[in-house]
């Protein structure tokens, strides 16, 4: 798809594919992440982790430890007792141990931690700590954590008398019940989305350095969310005398982030301690196992879906019913008002106005989190279940699932959509979306040569997703998280010369904020992108900001960009119309220059027009050329997509080869369409990883069955099949620049595409469901079962 | 994780004789691979010390055994063993139930192990864990049968033999990985690799 652009390319504004400036850096492994984080004297911290998912700590004996030569402490929960620093609060408002005081509640918790001068000293001593368990039968299963007779596991939580978090529900559901009763066709499936871990390729740490000269701790962080990690930690440690402006936490360079990096994990509070105790800075660096079996999953919802049409397939209502496993604590970074996120986006891209949802949340002995891996809240599930019960209801009916999608679709002019669960989408062209993505598939033609294939007995199957995601956390009526409300913020400061740089409240972690950003600004202020410099990640420099996750950095900071670079430019026509000696209404804007209207040869460059605002600027004006913006937007924005996956499935092996997908996507205006489509190919490889490859498996005794990258499956470049992408732009309505968000879309739509093209290729078998991940095993057993191979 | 094996096997011995043996901790001791017996507690239960290599894993256990059941009458006896790592990376148990039945001179052994690990072991060692069991347990039966025929049990049988077996799924998968790769990098024929091969 052509881009319009308003700038020149020398100035590079929005619409130009500018290569990422980050990746300079990056590509010459220059890159400055938290483990090239090297300080003077700097100690190293290494955890000691349970083999047990459930069991009583009888005693910790670290004599052995302390005895190795280069061991500083070994610190144990009890040590973190005496200063009252063994709980913290999550995002949640639920409460986690930093280190346990006399339970242990999942596989690989943090126990304790050797502090030791080498990474190789800390680890010797790790296996030199004894510890005395006493272990207990686990709760591992999620239905039988509700059963009367389970042991309660939050024994810490005073009156606590069963595993039940919280029952969230939104909708009607006396009425939805009505449209059941007399629907003509409803369709019901069981739904399980399993749990997954980001497993970006970074894992999580961080390096403290208390100096007890200035009383300042400095903290660099695998944070997606520097500032709230901030006041998170002048809030639990503000009593020792951590107070917040004492506290500087630096986010640098991420190596992916997805949602793993939001939560504040024991391990970056242990080391916070260890420097505070001891004054010299502490790393603490996760290896892969300790990143995939502690730190936050994602997912976990079984959900029982049910849809009601009409015969001739006219959606009626949704009903969707679900239990979330979180582990031993709500780990979620939801806004405070959504437990359940983002959920009721589940109604989908389809016009009806009756809809339940519902959400019981429940404790067991795994590993905490729910959180949102590049999906904002929840959407993920919800995308699932509607996408997957469209195409059922097509099966049930025998309609084609693009007809019955094109028959159920919100109309363009039906914009803005008041959903059946109170959302107001903001705007969006599905049908155009569909048919673009159909077009270049060949979807007619490829259903004919099913017809051919089905005939000769070989497995092709069509699958489509068209979801329409909420992104952009969010409006401040609704949205915060531990109070703080979720605006996002920029600064821009241009020095005398008419070189910029420009601060966030949000955080990259492979993004491309150093590109997108400087885009946006020199779309607004006509200074060439590339003479703009974007930081974030230092608290002690970049405006308040709640970070990067849920697609919300360009709907919230981008927006502060735009507004802050337009509050310049206000300044500039004022500074303008004062050296051109005209009045403001005089004077016409090009990007780049403002000239006077009929006499274009009268005219001040920005470059100039700043100069002047060090040197030359009206009198009673305010000196300088700087703005700062925090962007509260009025509301979410929602993008959408139109993905066909074509799948061959052997016959004999059961194997799924992607053949072809499409993924035509609207994310509203689009800033720098290189990295939009970067963003895209990423995601849908990410969409493709829970599809076929991933799943965290636990057993009964509380074990971790694949806990590492031998046995969890994380899709490579091998699987990755080639992705066709374009789009479909309807511009927000109420977002500055037209944008909505794009990075999580792909990541949502890409696996009920594939799954329902899996369902579509074995329908002659009369499939009707598959669970994910769908793997070559699974699809071979459904071909013994069904007697296709002995 | 649990693994469950269900054997049958005979022993070329009077059942009275298998009944006395087994009944006897030292000896059954002296036949499980790894496995030594180091404090008699009481006329059921023995501590012992247990000695474990799972792939990459190297475990050692401090270990209770315990005679849950013995019905003379039946010939029925059932062995619980658990041991708990000395290091804190898990712990292990194990349930054997053997019945014995007469068949002329000969011994007809139905067993049923029920095999629990839990903690590193099973992280890592889930896919070699029945492989390594099954391997433990022939062990068994062949020290059972050579001390039963009143001869000496190698050195070597009394150790376990479970980190070769982990040894060998290792070494055949790295070599289906390495010759994938050189198939990828080789620029000479099939039939020349072939012949190679």
């Amino acid at each position: 798809m052509e881009f319009t652009c308003k700038t020149s390319k020398e100035i590079g504004g929005m619409g130009h594919s500018l290569k990422r400036r980050e990746d300079d850096r990056f590509i010459q492994g220059k890159g400055n992440y938290v483990d090239d984080v090297k300080l003077p004297g700097m100690l190293y911290m290494d955890i000691v982790r349970s083999p047990y998912a459930y069991a009583k700590i009888k005693s910790i004996n670290t004599e052995k430890a302390l005895a190795i030569d280069g061991v500083i402490t070994v610190i144990t929960g009890k040590d973190l007792e005496e200063h009252n620093l063994h709980w913290m609060p999550t995002f949640l408002s639920d409460t986690q141990m930093v280190l346990p005081t006399d339970t242990v509640m999942y596989q690989a918790q943090e126990v304790a931690c050797v502090i030791a001068t080498s990474r190789y000293i800390a680890a010797d001593a790790v296996e030199a700590v004894e510890v005395d368990y006493e272990p207990m039968k686990p709760v591992m299963d999620p239905h039988k954590a509700l059963d009367p007779d389970a042991p309660v596991l939050r024994t810490d939580k005073e009156g606590k008398k069963d595993n039940h978090i919280y029952h969230w529900e939104n909708g009607d559901r006396e009425k939805t019940e009505e449209v059941f009763k007399n629907a003509d066709v409803v369709v019901k499936e069981q739904i399980y989305l399993p749990r997954i871990h980001v497993a970006s390729i970074e894992t999580c740490g961080c390096v403290a350095d208390y100096q007890t000269a200035t009383k300042k701790m400095t903290v660099y962080m695998t944070t997606q969310a520097p500032h709230a990690v901030r006041t998170v930690v002048a809030l639990v440690a503000g009593h020792v005398g951590l107070s917040e402006e004492r506290i500087r936490i630096i986010s640098p360079d991420l190596g992916g982030g997805f949602g793993g990096k939001v939560p504040i994990y024991p391990g970056y509070i242990v080391a916070i301690t260890a420097t505070f105790l001891i004054g010299k800075p502490v790393k603490w660096i996760e290896d892969r196992t300790e990143n995939l079996q502690a730190d936050s999953f994602a997912r976990d919802y079984d959900m029982t879906c049910e849809l009601a049409a009409t015969k001739e397939g006219k959606i009626q209502a949704f009903r969707i019913k679900t239990l979330a496993d979180m582990g031993y604590t709500d780990g979620s970074a939801n806004p405070s008002k959504y437990p359940a996120g983002m959920f009721s986006i589940c109604t989908g891209s389809y016009d009806y106005s009756t809809a339940f949802a519902e959400v019981d949340a429940v404790y067991t002995n795994k590993p905490p989190g729910g959180i949102a891996y590049r999906c904002s809240f929840r959407v993920t599930e919800a995308a699932h279940a509607i996408e997957r019960m469209v195409d059922i209801l097509a099966q049930k009916i025998g309609k084609d699932p693009a007809e019955l999608r094109m028959e159920n679709f919100i109309k363009k002019d039906q914009f803005p959509y008041k959903s059946a669960l109170g959302w107001e989408y903001d705007s969006g062209d599905y049908h155009a979306g569909l048919e673009k993505a159909m077009n270049m598939i060949g979807y007619d033609e490829l259903r004919k040569e099913q017809v051919e294939k089905r005939a000769k007995g070989e497995y092709m199957g069509i699958g489509i997703c068209t979801f329409t995601e909420i992104v952009g956390a969010g409006p401040s009526k609704d949205f915060d998280i531990l109070g703080l409300k979720m605006f996002d913020s920029a600064e821009i400061r241009v020095h005398p010369t008419g070189k910029a740089i420009a601060r966030f409240g949000t955080k990259s972690q492979g993004q491309g904020h150093e590109t997108t950003y400087a885009q946006i600004i020199a779309e607004e202020l006509g200074i060439p992108a590339e003479h703009i410099t974007i930081e974030e990640g230092d608290t002690d420099t970049a405006p308040y900001g709640l970070g990067t996750y849920a697609s919300r950095s360009i709907a919230t900071a981008g927006a502060a960009a735009a507004i802050a670079a337009r509050k310049l430019r206000d300044k500039a026509r004022k500074i303008a119309a004062y050296l051109l000696e005209v009045s403001e209404e005089d004077l016409e804007w090009e990007p780049g220059k403002f000239s006077v209207k009929g006499a274009p040869e009268k005219s001040k460059t920005i470059q100039e027009l700043v100069f002047a605002a060090y040197t030359n600027y009206p009198p009673g004006m305010e000196g300088g050329f700087e703005a700062v913006h925090y962007y509260d937007p009025p509301n979410l924005t929602f993008p959408s997509g139109a993905y066909i996956c074509v799948v061959d499935i052997d016959g004999k092996t059961g194997a799924i080869k992607v053949r072809r997908f499409v993924a035509i996507d609207d994310c509203g205006n689009i800033i720098n369409p290189m990295i939009v489509q970067g963003q895209i190919h990423g995601g849908l490889t990410q969409g493709i990883a829970p599809a076929m490859y991933e799943e965290l498996i636990y057993d009964d005794e509380g074990n971790i069955l694949n806990g590492s990258f031998m046995d969890y499956l994380v899709p490579t470049a091998v699987e990755s099949p080639k992705w066709e992408t374009d789009h479909v732009v309807t511009p927000s309505p109420h977002h500055p620049l037209g944008a909505k968000g794009v990075a999580e879309s792909p990541t949502v739509g890409a696996p009920p595409a594939i799954v329902n093209a899996i369902v579509d290729a074995l329908s002659p078998l009369g499939v009707t469901h598959v669970e994910i991940p769908v793997t070559p095993y699974k699809v071979w057993k459904i071909l013994k079962e069904k007697g296709v191979v002995d | 994780m649990k693994v469950s094996i269900d054997k049958n096997f005979e022993i070329a011995q009077p059942v009275s004789k298998v009944w006395e043996y087994l009944l006897d901790p030292y000896k059954v001791a002296e036949c499980v691979p790894g496995v030594k017996l180091t404090e008699k507690i009481s006329e059921t239960e023995y501590k012992g010390d247990v000695g474990l290599k799972l792939g990459p894993v190297n475990a050692s256990f401090n270990g209770v055994i315990t005679y849950a059941k013995v019905d003379e009458v039946a010939r029925e006896i059932h062995l619980v063993g658990k041991g708990v790592d000395k290091k804190g990376k898990g712990s292990v148990e194990m349930a054997l139930e053997m019945k014995l039945q007469e068949s002329g001179n000969v011994t007809m052994v139905n067993t049923t192990m029920n095999v629990t690990v839990i903690g590193v072991m099973a992280q890592f060692g889930s896919r070699l864990i029945s492989d390594v069991s099954d391997h433990i347990f022939k062990q068994f039966v062949e020290n059972f049968q050579t001390l039963l025929a009143g001869k000496e049990i190698d050195d070597q049988d009394k150790q376990i033999h479970g980190g070769a077996v982990a040894g060998t799924v290792v070494k055949s998968i790295t070599s289906k990985l390495t010759s994938g790769v050189k198939n990828i990098f080789s620029k000479k024929d099939k039939k020349e690799e072939n012949e190679n091969e």
